[in-house]
C-alpha cells in the first residue's frame, strides 16, 4: 500500500496559524528555522553561546509579535529581519568581552594551552581551527550590514532579493555591500591569497 | 564599486561570478578574462574566499539536547502567555489614541481590588479572615467548577449584582504610600505576579505604559476634585470614608455583563442580593450623597520610586459618596477576560 505523501506546509500558513495562538505551528516554525538562524547568528555575533541565547531571544520575539507578520511578505525575510535586529540590539546592549590565552589566569592558562593529549597533534586539525578562528575575526571586523549581506549570500546562498528584504535596501545595494565585504575579506584573509597579476 | 586604477570589467567579473549576467554577457566577460590577468585573478580569489570563508566556518550546528530544551522553553513561555493575556487576536499596532485605552486596561486589577474593599469593607486585610456574611456571598457568586478553574491570581471579586458608581481613571497623579490594603506576599494579584514572571525571563515590558505590570499609578475620580494630597485635597480626603457592605430592603436590579468591543468589557459589580452597597458614615441617614471621587493608591518600599508593580505592597481605595444613589454607577473596565474570584 503506498503511503500518501505530506506536503509541507509553507511557512506563511505556519505564521497565520501561529499569529492565531497555535502553538504547535510555532514549534514547526521553531524546527525548520531553527538551525539556519542560529548558525546565521554564530557567524554574526561570533560567538556560539551567545548566539544560543538571542536565538532564543529571536523566537520569542517571534511569538510575541506574531500578530504583526504581514501574510503577503516572506517568513524567512521576516525572521531573518528579527534576528539581525535582534543581534544588533544584543551586541549594543552587552558587553561581551573575549580574553586572549595571555589574559586567562596561569592556571588556566596552563590547562588550556598544554597538548598532553596529543589532541594538537594533527596539523590539518590546528590549520583547520587556526583558519576557522581568522575567519570569525574577519567577519567580525566587517560592518554589520556587511557582514549580514555576506553571510547571507555566501554561507546561506540566499539572492539579493531576499537579502535585500532582510537588510531593508535595494538589490543594487545588498549586492555592493557583498562586493565590499568581500574585497574587506579578501585583504583581511591576505596570506591565504597569492599575488595578483595586472591588466594587460 | 571598482576604484579608479582598476578594470572597468572588474564589476561585469564579479557578476558572472554571482552568475547574473546573461549567456551572451558571461561570454565576453571571458574573452576579457583570458586576456587580462588582474580579472582573472579577481575571479579567481573570489572562488578562493568562497573556498576558505566555506573551510573556516565559524557556525557550528546546536546540540540537539539544547536545541529541544530552547523549544520547550518556549512553547512553555507561549503557553503562559496564552494564559495570561487570554491571547484575543490583536491589531499589529495601536494608534496614539488607544493609548489612554490601554492605560485604562492595566489598571483593571486595580479596579478589581476596588471591589474587593467595597465588599469586604474598611479595615479588612485580604489575609484576615473575612466576616461570614461576605464568605457566604463570594462562594454563592461562582459554581463550584468556575472555582476550580480558577488560577491563583484571580483574587479580585466582582459580583455582579448592584450597580455602582462610574469610576474614571487619571494616571498622572503620583500616589501616596497610604497603607491600608496590605497585598500578601504570597498571592499578589496577576498584575503584580506578570512583572515578577517577566524578570524571571529576563524580558522587560515596560515600553508598554498599559501593561499591567507597568507602573501602577491610580487616581479615579468620578469628578475634578484637584489634587488629593494638598491641604485642600487632605481636608477633602479626612472626609473620605470607604464603603462597607450593609443590609438593604429595596430592591436591585438584575446583573447585567456586556462586551465593549473586542479588547476590553464593561462589568457591572453590585452586592449580593439583599444587601446594597452604603457609605459607612451615611449608612442609615436619609439622604445618601452619589459617589463623588474614587482614589486607589499603590505603594511600595520607601525608597522605591516610581512605585513598580514589582515593588508594589499596598493598595488604598478611598470613596465618597453613595454608590446606591439615584445614577450612581461604577464601571470596571478590564481586559480580555474576567477575574471573578471567590
Amino acid at each position: 500500500m503506498r503511503g500518501r505523501q505530506r506536503v509541507a506546509e509553507p511557512d506563511e500558513k505556519l505564521m497565520q496559524r501561529t499569529s492565531r495562538g497555535d502553538l504547535a505551528a510555532f514549534g514547526e516554525l521553531f524546527d525548520r528555522h531553527q538551525p539556519a538562524v542560529y548558525a546565521f547568528l554564530s557567524r554574526f555575533l561570533g560567538n556560539a553561546t551567545w548566539a544560543e541565547d538571542v536565538v532564543q531571544e529571536v523566537f520569542w520575539r517571534v511569538w510575541r509579535y506574531r500578530h504583526s507578520f504581514d501574510s503577503a511578505q516572506r517568513f524567512a525575510a521576516w525572521l531573518y529581519g528579527i534576528a539581525r535586529h535582534t543581534a544588533l540590539t544584543e551586541a549594543r546592549r552587552s558587553h561581551h568581552q573575549e580574553l586572549s590565552l595571555d589574559q586567562l589566569p596561569a592556571g588556566e592558562r596552563e590547562t588550556g594551552a598544554t597538548n598532553e593529549g596529543g589532541a594538537w597533534s594533527d596539523d590539518g586539525l590546528v590549520e583547520d581551527l587556526t583558519l576557522r578562528e581568522q575567519v570569525r575575526l574577519a567577519l567580525q571586523k566587517l560592518p554589520p550590514d556587511q557582514r549580514s549581506c555576506l553571510i547571507l549570500r555566501e554561507y546561506e546562498q540566499r539572492s539579493y532579493q531576499e537579502i535585500a528584504a532582510i537588510l531593508e535596501c535595494t538589490p543594487e545595494n545588498a549586492r555592493v555591500l557583498a562586493f565590499r565585504a568581500r574585497r574587506t575579506l579578501r585583504t583581511l584573509l591576505e596570506d591565504h591569497f597569492q599575488a595578483e597579476g595586472s591588466c594587460v | 564599486v571598482s576604484e579608479p586604477n582598476e578594470c572597468p570589467f572588474l564589476i561585469e567579473v564579479h557578476r558572472l561570478r554571482e552568475g547574473e549576467i546573461d549567456a551572451t554577457r558571461a561570454g565576453e566577460v571571458r574573452q576579457h578574462m583570458a586576456r587580462c590577468s588582474s580579472c582573472r585573478a579577481e575571479y579567481e580569489s573570489w572562488d578562493r574566499l568562497s573556498e576558505l570563508l566555506a573551510r573556516g566556518d565559524p557556525a557550528s550546528p546546536l546540540v540537539p539536547e539544547r536545541q529541544r530544551r530552547m523549544k520547550d522553553k518556549l512553547l512553555q513561555d507561549g503557553a503562559a502567555s496564552l494564559d495570561e493575556a487570554g491571547d484575543a487576536p490583536r491589531r499589529q499596532s495601536a494608534p496614539r489614541w488607544r493609548m489612554p485605552v490601554r492605560i485604562a486596561l492595566g489598571l483593571a486589577p486595580l479596579a478589581a481590588a476596588l471591589l474587593l474593599l467595597l465588599h469586604l469593607g474598611p479595615g479588612v486585610r485580604p489575609g484576615e479572615p473575612r466576616s461570614p456574611r461576605v464568605a457566604a456571598h463570594s462562594g454563592a457568586a461562582l459554581p463550584e467548577a468556575q472555582h476550580e478553574a480558577l488560577p491563583r491570581q484571580r483574587q479580585i471579586a466582582v459580583a455582579p449584582e448592584l450597580p455602582l458608581p462610574r469610576v474614571q481613571t487619571n494616571p498622572k497623579v503620583s500616589p501616596r504610600a497610604v497603607k491600608r490594603l496590605a497585598i500578601p506576599k504570597d498571592r499578589p494579584p496577576a498584575a503584580l505576579t506578570r512583572r515578577r514572571e517577566d524578570a524571571k525571563t529576563g524580558r522587560s515590558n515596560r515600553q508598554n505604559p498599559g501593561h499591567p505590570s507597568s507602573r501602577l499609578r491610580v487616581f479615579a475620580s468620578s469628578r475634578s476634585t484637584g489634587n488629593p494630597f494638598t491641604a485642600q485635597g487632605k481636608r477633602r480626603r479626612r472626609a473620605l470614608r470607604p464603603y462597607r457592605i450593609a443590609d438593604a430592603s429595596r430592591s436591585v436590579p438584575a446583573p447585567r455583563d456586556r462586551s465593549q468591543g473586542s479588547a476590553f468589557r464593561r462589568t457591572r459589580a453590585a452586592a449580593p442580593a439583599g444587601k446594597r452597597m452604603v457609605a459607612s458614615h451615611e449608612a442609615g441617614l436619609a439622604a445618601p450623597r452619589p459617589i463623588e471621587r474614587l482614589v486607589i493608591q499603590v505603594d511600595g518600599p520607601p525608597s522605591v520610586r516610581p512605585v513598580e508593580a514589582s515593588t508594589a505592597t499596598h493598595i488604598t481605595v478611598i470613596a465618597t459618596g453613595d454608590p446606591a444613589a439615584p445614577g450612581a454607577q461604577l464601571t470596571v473596565v478590564k481586559s480580555q477576560r474576567e477575574e471573578t474570584l471567590p
